[in-house]
């Protein structure tokens, strides 16, 4: 193989890998999407202080969330690293949201200052992870 | 020193092959029918270089189903994201000249 060959084939790879790698970016729609659904969800469930607050905070959130997972699976290119990020995003979303929940129905219903800190808290771990796929996808051009 | 060329992979050296990987080393997964445009080639020739790169467990297939459809998602494998990272650094010394043996007068 000549060195001008040499050229080509990385160039074709470079070429391949500024395609590919924008084909992700629709994770950072699902991240911030699933954000600011938490955020939404926690806001009306803990500002509402009502059992009318809670049935309709859910009640959006599951259909929110198959919305999402709908769009997910649709997809036709996973992001580099996707596993990892998708764990770390709910698992921490997960610890946020539950912390946000037991702690915030004891001892702080109907708390403003508890409840719209932690729902702004809950929608990080998930619009981080999709911010990250935005960020690398931005570095491969 | 060896000459780099030495270093090149057998099986993704092959230009289509090497478009193919090159590809699915940028993603975690991508779907037979975007690869087949990325790589701009037809429906049987890719699936034939497929074939070969699963045969060296370079790459992964999974086919599952999305309502009536099913899909085929292609991964590399940890070996061939190794195999794809030392044929690169390959081509990058042969590109800059490394260890290039000096040209025989005719």
């Amino acid at each position: 193989m000549r060195r001008e060959e040499a050229w080509d084939a990385l160039e074709q790879a470079q070429a391949l890998e500024k395609k590919v790698r924008p084909m992700g970016h629709w994770y950072a729609v699902y991240g911030i999407g699933y954000g600011v659904v938490s955020l939404t969800l926690l806001l009306s469930m803990g500002l509402s202080d009502s059992v009318m607050g809670v049935i309709v905070g859910t009640s959006f959130f599951a259909l929110a969330l198959s919305l999402l997972s709908l769009y997910m699976v649709k997809q036709p290119v996973k992001p580099l690293h996707y596993g990892k990020l998708h764990t770390w995003g709910i698992a921490g979303w997960g610890v946020i949201y539950s912390l946000a929940i037991v702690v915030g129905m004891i001892f702080f219903q109907g708390e403003p200052l508890w409840w719209v800190p932690m729902a702004l808290l809950s929608a990080i771990p998930t619009s981080g992870a999709g911010l990250i796929v935005l960020r690398r996808a931005g570095r491969a051009r | 020193m060896s000459h780099p060329r030495s270093r090149l992979d057998e099986v993704i050296h092959s230009p289509v092959r090497f478009s193919i990987v090159a590809a699915l080393a940028s993603a975690t997964s991508v779907e037979f029918r975007v690869l087949r445009d990325l790589v701009e080639v037809s429906d049987s020739v890719l699936s034939k270089q497929i074939a070969t790169l699963e045969e060296a467990e370079y790459v992964a297939v999974s086919k599952f189903r999305v309502g009536r459809r099913t899909r085929t998602s292609l991964t590399l494998t940890a070996g061939g994201r190794k195999a794809f990272e030392q044929h690169v650094r390959a081509l990058r010394d042969i590109a800059d000249g490394v260890a290039v043996p000096p040209a025989e007068n005719p």
